[in-house]
């Protein structure tokens, strides 16, 4: 009945049971027996209510604090807490409070715990000291404090041990002088046998051979090496802890301890060489300690190595793939590091802003150093998974195979930090590069595919049907084919490739609202064949490529306006300039319909000139692509009239019209300014692609002076301006 | 096994021949005789003179050559065109020193050795020398053009790289103008694809002005 009433045998069931033996007159020894049978049998308890209400509160108030540790005080301010509200007693609410920190994945220290570490950190502190530093002795008190430990408690573990190290020395100096007495006790002896044997000799006139020994120089006392000052309580707990917990960072650990900075630094460079997937149980102790070192580390080239090591765990393109065991695991603790060390307490401002910048440069994003830690955490998570996806989509044509082991494992995690619509955006681009270059590997991203392909928004779609072109995979064609007209409900014309990113566009492209970077990316994925390829010999080729070279260049141009372009890009994109076939006569003579060529470029270099001269239409006057051209160079020359580029650029026009003597050779003369004014202009305008830019403008000076003709300068130099202009696409 | 006896000889003998050809084979000087009443100069290399007469070598069609002695009372005129020791006591940090030789080739431009190291003198010029040097430069290199499209391309590159930019310079023909309406299909037949010269210091000629210092009978880099 009691043990039905106290719910389960627990101490006050217990007590209640003695009590009521001893007043039977029943011994300790068989009360003790009785109640370990009656354990034995008992049957499992229903569940406390109180308990489990005691759990929900529990659970409710520490979630979301994963940093937190149960100390002695902590457990004891819980434990009343738990008496007074729910009636609970210690041993139930202690077993409670073991179940829901185990389940939050929380440190839970006893005071035993506590007293283990604090007496490792004194250790450490104190070393073979027999006296401890004000400081120092501070600092134990506020960590031991931190642990929930009595003042009176820690200033008697400093004592003792301050005692212990006062009694071991005094032995030492015992032995030390009993050893100092004997050894200069042998020295004499062994300097009065040596006069002795010299004094023999002498007297007997005889040199006898001498053997030197050499003394064994003493190894030096192995002093465990004290707390530096500049670590804090925290970084103190987490550092006494490896040390005492994780034997395998110990090498580090003494680095890290050093006086010398360089020595610090290389500690710091061991210790995140340690972090890798298979050791996760590490994860959390290296977290704190490089966040506390990397917040507080007083030397600032130091502190910018352990930065790059950690900066280096982050994934870029072109850098080598992770392998395929949890391949971003720690890319991610990299994160969730970064995250701790800009929150962290005590840090310098300015080791803050250059954290910050740091991972901005790696990132390509700014970095708000005033967030949260968890939202700081999620953004660097967030930034992470895209620097991924970039890595990823960068190698897909590569590595195909690499890529494919890998991507699930992003996925998955993209999937988890990202808003649905980032994820989305994430995974198109990686789709629409990874899957055309994938072959047999293709299967890995068909859900994938299918999940972006059937998004409500159609951009996704739409930028499938650019992987849909790139594919040669008759599988994946099909695949493609019926998913996206399906999601188009559209009908091809044939199951040809072609058809149906024309019918799937023709669906999809009215309701949909493309952005600046789709328009980008298809126009890059239109001049990449021409861009890659090596001017034709055939004069014919030669300016068939040269018309397209300038029709595209003429859309990079539009692109490059922003909004205002993309109606003309758009137009020009469905409507690219050809040829007319020749006529068979014309084909035998072997004409290069330049007139039409001539037409053609004209009138492309005269949007052009209109797109650049948003302020003053262009007449329909214009007659020649050389007219055209120097309206662009009257466009692009507009500003200050002190650089002497632009001072020279009349003269250079004159002499450039003088030394052609015609239209066509004018035309490439103007083409050599303009590629110059706009390599400029992308240099003001995009300062990080200046070095590319001055690189197409030289590349392209030596390309035109060895051109066998006028034809293939036109060409070559229009290629450096398209390439001029595509650098102003937003970087994939 | 040991070389024979005639071996040996036969390797100094070549040895000896191979010397004495590189003391005997000295680069020769051109020259440009006048002879009196005479309509042509003569131009060829000097073999040997003295005091009354001169040996020229003359370069004929096929390869061959001849040599032809002219006493030195007959001659109207007898120009040594192209000094190597005045080339090789040219000094690169002094490029006024490279005009005047350059000036004075100039004079001799009927010899084409003369006028091409004129050309190449003057290219050095432009490409070292300070804006005057390099406008005297351009303007002389206008005089020594060997063809139209030449001289259209030194008379740009003295246009632009003047700070005056005399419009003068750019002196066009009449048909040049007309060119400028002519379409595309037009310039082809007319004129044909050749391409568009850069104007450039570094490459108005076909001599590389870098390699501005005479050496052992060869231009190369100072």
């Amino acid at each position: 009945m009691i043990v039905a009433h106290e719910r389960g045998l627990t101490t006050t069931c217990r007590l209640k049971l003695v009590g009521v033996a001893r007043k039977l007159g029943i011994g300790d020894d068989q009360i003790e027996q009785a109640i370990r049978s009656l354990a034995a049998i008992e049957p499992s308890a229903p569940p406390n209510r109180q308990a489990e209400r005691f759990r929900r509160r529990l659970r409710k108030d520490l979630s979301g604090k994963s940093r937190t540790i149960i100390g002695p005080t902590i457990e004891a301010q819980i434990l009343a807490a738990a008496h007074r509200k729910y009636a609970l007693d210690e041993v139930l609410a202690r077993q409670v409070i073991a179940e829901v920190t185990a389940e939050l994945g929380l440190m839970r220290i006893s005071a035993s715990d506590a007293i283990n570490s604090l007496a490792a950190q004194i250790d450490q502190a104190a070393g073979n000291s027999t006296w401890l530093a004000r400081e120092a002795w501070d600092r134990l008190r506020s960590a031991g404090a931190k642990w929930g430990l009595e003042l009176e408690v820690i200033d008697a573990l400093i004592d003792e041990r301050l005692a212990a190290n006062r009694s071991a020395y005094l032995r030492n100096s015992s032995w030390t002088r009993a050893t100092l007495n004997i050894t200069v006790a042998a020295v004499i002896a062994t300097g009065v046998i040596i006069a002795f044997l010299f004094l023999a000799r002498a007297a007997r006139e005889e040199v006898a051979p001498t053997s030197l020994t050499e003394s064994t120089p003493n190894a030096p006392r192995n002093k465990p090496p004290a707390a530096p000052t500049w670590w804090d309580a925290d970084l103190s707990v987490e550092m006494a802890h490896a040390k005492s917990q994780l034997k395998v960072l110990a090498g580090a650990m003494n680095l890290m301890t050093s006086v010398d900075s360089n020595q610090r630094a290389a500690g710091y460079e061991q210790l995140i060489q340690q972090i890798s997937p298979d050791k996760q149980d590490i994860f959390r102790t290296v977290l704190s300690i490089v966040a506390g070192c990397l917040a507080l580390e007083p030397d600032d080239s130091a502190a910018e190595r352990l930065q790059a090591t950690l900066l280096s765990l982050f994934p870029s393109t072109g850098s080598a793939l992770p392998k395929a065991n949890l391949p971003w695991t720690v890319a991610f603790w990299a994160a969730d590091t970064s995250a701790a060390a800009l929150v962290r307490h005590g840090a310098m401002p300015a080791r803050k802003a250059a954290l910050a910048d740091a991972l901005a440069s790696v990132f390509g994003e700014t970095i708000d150093t005033s967030l949260p830690q968890g939202e700081q955490q999620k953004r660097l998570r967030q930034l992470t998974a895209f620097a991924a996806y970039r890595q990823l989509t960068a190698a897909a044509g590569k590595q195909p195979a690499e890529v494919a082991a890998i991507y699930p494992a992003l996925s998955q995690r993209a999937a988890a930090v990202l808003t649905p619509e980032e994820f989305l955006r994430a995974e198109t681009a990686l789709l629409v590069a990874a899957a055309p270059a994938a072959g047999s590997d293709w299967k890995v991203y068909e859900r994938p595919l299918a999940r972006c392909i059937t998004s409500p928004d159609p951009l996704p779609a739409l930028r499938v049907t650019d992987a849909l072109r790139r594919t040669t995979d008759k599988k994946l064609v099909a695949f493609l084919s019926e998913q996206l007209l399906v999601r188009a409900q559209a009908k091809a014309k044939s199951a040809n490739k072609a058809d149906v990113i024309a019918a799937v566009r023709q669906s999809l492209a009215g309701g949909a609202t493309l952005t600046a970077a789709d328009r980008w990316t298809s126009l890059q994925e239109e001049a990449a064949s021409l861009l890659e390829k090596p001017a034709a010999t055939d004069d014919r080729e030669l300016l068939s490529e040269y018309i397209s070279l300038v029709h595209l260049t003429t859309l990079a141009v539009a692109l490059a306006q922003g909004e205002s372009g993309f109606a003309s890009f758009d137009a020009g994109l469905a409507h690219p300039p050809h040829l007319s076939r020749p006529s068979s006569s014309e084909a035998s003579r072997g004409d290069l319909r330049l007139d039409e060529v001539q037409q053609l470029v004209a009138d492309s270099y005269r949007q052009r000139a209109g797109l650049l001269n948003s302020a003053a239409p262009v007449g329909s006057g214009i007659r020649g692509p050389e007219e055209a051209l120097e309206l662009c160079l009257a466009a692009l020359a507009g500003g200050k009239s002190n650089d002497p580029l632009l001072a020279a650029l009349p003269h250079q026009q004159k002499a450039q019209r003088f030394l052609a003597g015609d239209s066509l050779r004018y035309t490439v003369g103007l083409q050599r300014l303009l590629i110059e004014l706009s390599a400029r202009r992308v240099s003001k305008q995009r300062p990080e692609r200046a070095a590319a830019a001055r690189q197409i403008a030289e590349e392209a000076k030596i390309a035109s002076a060895s051109a066998k003709n006028a034809l293939a300068q036109l060409r070559e130099q229009e290629t450096a301006l398209l390439r001029l202009w595509m650098l102003y696409a937003p970087e994939a | 096994m040991r070389p024979k006896l005639n071996h040996w000889f036969n390797i100094e003998v070549c040895i000896a021949a191979c010397l004495a050809a590189a003391i005997l084979i000295r680069p020769a000087h051109a020259v440009v005789v006048l002879p009196k009443g005479a309509k042509q100069p003569v131009m060829g290399y000097l073999v040997r003179q003295d005091d009354r007469t001169i040996v020229i070598r003359q370069e004929l069609p096929g390869g061959k050559s001849r040599e032809s002695s002219f006493p030195k009372k007959d001659l109207d005129e007898l120009i040594i065109t192209v000094s190597p020791e005045r080339l090789s006591s040219l000094d690169p940090n002094k490029p006024q020193t490279y005009r005047e030789y350059a000036e004075e080739l100039a004079e001799k431009q009927r010899d084409p050795e003369a006028r091409d190291t004129a050309i190449r003198l003057f290219a050095v010029v432009a490409a070292r020398g300070d804006d005057q040097l390099r406008h005297s430069a351009l303007l002389g290199l206008i005089a020594l053009a060997r063809h139209a499209d030449e001289e259209r391309l030194f008379r740009a590159a003295a246009y632009i790289f003047s700070s005056e930019h005399d419009p003068a310079i750019l002196v066009a023909s009449a048909g040049d103008a007309a060119a400028m309406d002519l379409s595309w299909s037009e310039v082809a037949s007319k004129r044909g694809l050749t391409p568009l010269p850069p104007v450039s210091l570094d490459r108005l000629t076909e001599f590389d002005p870098a390699t501005c210092v005479y050496r052992g009978g060869k231009w190369v880099r100072p």
